[in-house]
């Protein structure tokens, strides 16, 4: 899950045309949809009968997602031709989904997202038989990820990783003094005894209330995904706590915060956290950057394919599908990316870096550990977002 | 030699108080354009001295250079014998009415002509007493509400008029006061503009192109031409008694005929021309043999269809042209030399024709104190 | 047939042109946008507002959102702070814009397109990018702190980024060419002989300033000023990518109404209330001047 600013930009344009298909009604032939590809309406025009399945794929993917060799090969195999769009955010993704025909035929949403969409009946069920690798699935991954989907029936696992906490190692060892690490190490951004120290360094805090909500419920004792505004209230008082201690929230940029050595603490992505410290490994500078794998779990967030109700292209979809699950092609995604895939057939060909790095590749018990993705209620969801803007503006 | 009655100086200044010195000023433009070159005047209190030349030859630019608005390039300007050459305009008590009277859009006719005396910190209930007086005087109490854009050009003209003399300045400048005008509201506004001024007591210099509203108006004139003055005098003496070609031409219509000397006595000379021979009945500076020009102004010449006695101040020609004006009539005669002729005869009887009509073959003559011998 | 026939009468259909385009672009998106707000969210999509009960239409209003709008302090305090980011941007605008406009209608002609030129310059460069590199220059290890540490100016790096200063420095930046344009556009048609004929009746230039060039440029001031302040009010890239999280703007929050939230309903109706914040009065200070004029 990669975030930059431009999602911004993309987003008002989102919010335009989302606004115009809304307004003509419910119809979903009537709009002229600026944002589907232009390549698979021409290709319509020059369709085959029907039957056969023109040989296209359009796919909406994050950004940065891939390995430099995935889709040439893909083609090169199967003769599709590949039209790669990517988004930022999963807002961005769920608004086009809302106000559908996106012209995709594989999105990838992160799968509190893709439950969502599931219920507004978005999404078309898999195929099995179309997906023989699917017994390359890692049970666990798959365990978790069927408390949203149950059955597994409509997404799959593209990669996955977690919230948790990241520092500058040496940073954050001069500020806490005699002071040793805590026992929990949410503590050293829930924990004003920690959190007035680090000030000094720099706290970084997702601008993810769906993110950061779970994390902070199970902190305080309340169930992640509770449907109770008390709970929120609880730990939103808790959070309120620190809040003199933030210095920023960011929705991505932390990898550069934390790599430049502007901060010192980071609740955010695993994923992120171990790019910063690729990078700065790389740049040879003085900040030693990791991830936390913390005891108290963070939050697990996996991105999952899947097939829009209305794609065109349903057989192409399940063969990408199946092309991904091969174990050499998602090892591939991974060594590119750093963020852990659910296949075990791919475990041989990751590099060893990866898979030793005991955050990435975490162990049977952290897994079990993490919060699983969940979700809540629209209101709910507002309540999160009501009280987080109170957060971050402190008042 | 013979003295001519050239007013080559401005003699009358001499014997009244001067107002305004301007001496020896030039004024250039990007170091290159000479719109005033060197340029002396005295202007006396009381009188409305006219500034008078075609476009382009510097009126403005010298007026602008009294206003304060252009600095000269050389020269200095002395009011009331304080120099002012380095003052700037809104230190001095001078007053200009602009050329289309640059109104203020966004004030009404009352805060128009209040505006000069706010700026001077005059109690509130002297502004509306001067105001009031100013705006009777131009005929605008009616209007003082509202805004120049409501006016038309003549109530505007008017207002421009109070505005600049609400202060009571000691010299008013005008900058073509009427070029904004029709002919006809035009002439009517002269004298108007006059009897104001004169009400007022105000010294005046006034900019115009239009020789006949200078003569209309001002007591004393400077023909102006390409930044320099070509003649100062009064408007008869300047229309009598040009000093060259050029005011000659340029003052009313004129003849030009050009000859040379053949007799020079202290009492007369004698001038020949291509179509006739001139006997002037005075004296003039210059010799025999010198090549000299002779303005004759048409209505000085007589038309008849019999030969004139003498040898001199007469000339033939066939009419070619005949103009109407309802006081006057203009004839134009071609001579056999090929020059044609202004001939002008006023319309004191019925008998427009007064015998001649195109093709017709004429004589003109005049008398031996009707033209002037120009040297340059 | 009549009608008709009047409908296409040469300047009856020049009238209609900006009408016509004020009701395709303007009039038509609001409605709808007001029709969203009036609607209620469901899962995945926005209700109907008319629905068939035994073959007759019902219309259903959901007047729920603008009630929440009014109950909940937070919209109430972000629509107050847009107002005021925005004028502040409005009033820096003119500040520096006033004086810019000013010289460079006075600037010799020749040197006239090459000054405009120079304003619209940084229009060749994206937006975002430009947001960006005013980034680089405020953070805590950027251009400037590090400029001024080198220098030993200061001590330790100023907190110029993510708060109300950064915030109204891009603001400021990017809307100061529309505030300068129109500006120009005026001051360069100002007729001098105003000011001489002020300076004339013994007005020295800095009170000749005030008393003519400031109020012979009003309709400027006014263009310049609204085209920065209403798009200032709505702003929402400015405020998200230099702005701190205590920096409120109704952009974000309709962003997080939109895109957190998944309310539609509730952006469109936050969204409405915004537009009628900012025409409402302006519409009554338009009929005011307009009477004001009349008289
Ligand atoms: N601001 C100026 N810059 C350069 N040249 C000028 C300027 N003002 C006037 N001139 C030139 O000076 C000459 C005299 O102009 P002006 O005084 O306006 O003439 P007038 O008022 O007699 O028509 C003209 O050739 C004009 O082009
Ligand atoms: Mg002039």
């Amino acid at each position: 899950m990669k975030l930059s600013n431009s999602k911004y930009l993309l987003s008002m344009a989102v919010i335009g045309a989302g606004l115009t298909l809304a307004g003509c009604g419910e119809s979903d032939k009537t709009a002229a949809d600026a944002s589907k590809p232009a390549a698979s309406t021409e290709v319509a025009a020059a369709a085959p009968a029907a039957g056969e399945e023109e040989k296209v794929l359009n796919i909406y993917n994050w950004s940065d997602y891939l390995a430099e060799d995935t889709i040439p090969n893909f083609e090169k195999e199967t003769g599709i031709k590949v039209r790669y769009d990517i988004f930022d955010s999963n807002e961005i993704l769920h608004a086009k989904m809302i106000a559908k025909n996106t012209g995709y035929d594989i999105v990838v949403p992160s799968s509190n997202w893709g439950k969502m969409q599931i219920d507004g009946g978005l999404i078309q069920k898999l195929d099995k038989s179309k997906l023989p690798n699917w017994k390359n699935l890692d049970p666990t991954v798959l365990a978790q990820l069927a408390q949203l989907d149950p059955g597994n029936e409509h997404l799959v696992d593209w990669l996955w990783s977690y919230t948790t906490v990241g520092i500058n190692v040496d940073k954050v060892k001069t500020a806490l003094g005699d002071m040793p690490m805590p026992e929990n190490t949410w503590d050293l951004v829930f924990d004003p005894k920690y959190t007035s120290k680090l000030k000094s360094c720099g706290i970084s805090m997702l601008d993810a209330p769906s993110e950061v909500f779970p994390i902070a419920l199970r902190y305080v004792h309340k169930p992640e995904f509770s449907l109770v505004e008390a709970d929120y209230k609880a730990a939103f008082d808790m959070l309120m706590k620190v809040r003199p201690d933030i210095k920023r929230f960011n929705s991505g940029g932390q990898i550069e915060d934390l790599a430049s050595g502007n901060i010192c603490v980071a609740l955010g992505w695993a994923g992120d956290f171990n790019l910063a410290r690729k990078r700065s490994i790389e740049n040879k500078s003085e900040q030693h950057i990791e991830a936390l794998v913390t005891k108290m779990g963070g939050y697990m967030f996996m991105d999952t394919m899947a097939i829009p109700a209305d794609a065109k292209h349903p057989n192409n979809a399940h063969k990408f599908i199946n092309y991904i699950l091969e174990g050499k092609v998602h090892a591939g995604l991974t060594n590119a990316v750093t963020y852990a895939n659910p296949n075990k057939a791919a475990t041989p060909f990751v590099s060893d870096e990866i898979k030793n790095n005991k955050t990435i590749y975490l162990s049977d018990a952290d897994v079990k550990n993490l919060i699983p993705p969940g979700n809540v209620d629209n209101a709910t969801r507002r309540i999160e977002t009501r009280l987080y803007t109170q957060f971050k503006t402190g008042t | 030699m013979a003295t001519a009655p050239k007013p080559q100086t401005d003699s009358k200044a001499i014997t009244k108080e001067v107002l305004l010195r301007v001496e020896g000023v030039t004024k250039i433009y990007d170091g290159t354009v000479k719109a005033v070159d060197n340029v002396s005047l005295t202007v006396n209190k009381g009188e409305i001295f006219g500034l008078l030349g075609g476009s382009g030859c510097g009126k403005s630019t010298l007026l602008r250079m009294m206003a304060g608005f252009e600095k000269p390039t050389k020269g200095k300007i002395f009011l009331d014998n304080q120099d002012i050459t380095d003052l700037p305009s809104y230190q001095r008590p001078i007053n200009m009415m602009f050329q289309s009277y640059a109104l203020f859009p966004h004030l009404s006719v009352w805060e128009n002509v209040a505006f000069g005396l706010k700026r001077d910190n005059m109690p509130k209930d002297e502004i509306a007493k001067r105001v009031d007086a100013m705006l009777t005087l131009a005929q605008l109490n009616k209007y003082a509400q509202r805004k120049p854009h409501q006016l038309s050009g003549g109530q505007q003209q008017r207002v421009a008029l109070a505005r600049s003399l609400a202060k009571r300045p000691k010299l008013l400048l005008l900058d073509e006061p009427l070029g904004a005008l029709d002919k006809k509201l035009r002439e009517t506004t002269q004298l108007e503009l006059v009897n104001i001024i004169e009400e007022v007591g105000v010294t005046c210099v006034l900019v115009t192109h239009d020789q006949e509203e200078a003569m209309t108006m001002a007591s004393r004139i400077a023909v102006m031409s390409e930044g320099y003055f070509l003649q100062i005098g009064e408007p008869d003496v300047i229309y009598e008694t040009p000093n060259s070609r050029q005011v000659a031409d340029f003052i009313g219509n004129v003849n030009m005929f050009e000859g040379e000397v053949i007799v020079d006595e202290p009492d007369h000379i004698i001038v020949k021309c291509d179509e006739c021979t001139h006997y002037v009945g005075h004296g003039f500076t210059g010799n025999k043999g010198m090549a000299v020009g002779v303005a004759l102004r048409p209505e000085k010449i007589m038309l008849s269809k019999d030969k004139p006695k003498g040898e001199y101040n007469w000339a033939e020609g066939v009419v070619t042209e005949i103009v109407y004006f309802g006081d006057h009539t203009t004839y134009h005669l071609k001579t056999a030399a090929g020059h044609v002729i202004k001939a002008q005869e006023i319309n004191n009887t019925r008998d427009l024709s007064c015998g001649l009509t195109w093709g017709d073959h004429a004589y003109m003559h005049w008398g031996d104190l009707a033209m002037i011998v120009l040297t340059h | 047939m009549n009608m008709l026939k009047n409908l296409f009468q040469g300047n009856k259909l020049v009238i209609g042109i900006p009408y016509g385009w004020f009701l395709l672009l303007v009039a038509i998106p609001l409605l709808i946008v007001m029709k969203i707000s009036l609607s209620e969210m469901e899962a995945t999509s926005v209700s109907n507002m008319i629905s068939w009960t035994n073959g007759l239409p019902t219309l259903k209003l959901n007047f729920a959102n603008y009630q929440f709008i009014f109950s909940d302090a937070l919209y109430v305090k972000t629509y107050i702070s847009s107002i005021k980011y925005a004028l502040i941007t409005t009033l820096i605008c003119l500040a520096i814009g006033y004086p810019f406009a000013y010289f460079m209608a006075r600037a010799p002609k020749h040197v006239q397109p090459t000054l405009l030129m120079l304003i619209m310059l940084p229009f060749w460069t994206s937006f975002l990018l430009r947001i960006y590199a005013w980034k680089t220059l405020l953070v805590s290890n950027g251009v400037i702190n590090n400029v001024l540490m080198s220098l030993h100016v200061i001590n330790a790096p100023l907190e110029m980024m993510n708060n109300s200063f950064s915030l109204t420095i891009g603001m400021v930046y990017s809307y100061l060419p529309f505030m300068i344009l129109p500006l120009y556009a005026n001051l360069s048609k100002l007729d001098l002989r105003y000011l001489e004929a002020a300076a004339d009746l013994g007005t020295s230039p800095f009170k000749a300033f005030w008393l003519i060039t400031v109020p012979l440029s009003k309709a400027g001031i006014i263009a310049g000023s609204m085209l920065v302040f209403i798009p200032a009010v709505g702003e929402f890239v400015i405020p998200e990518l230099l702005g701190g999280p205590d920096t409120l703007m109704i952009g974000r929050v309709l962003w997080d109404e939109f895109f957190s939230n998944n309310d539609w309903p509730m952006a469109a109706a936050v969204a409405v209330v915004m537009i009628a914040l900012i025409l409402v009065p302006m519409a009554i200070l338009n009929k005011a001047e307009a009477k004001l004029e009349e008289a």
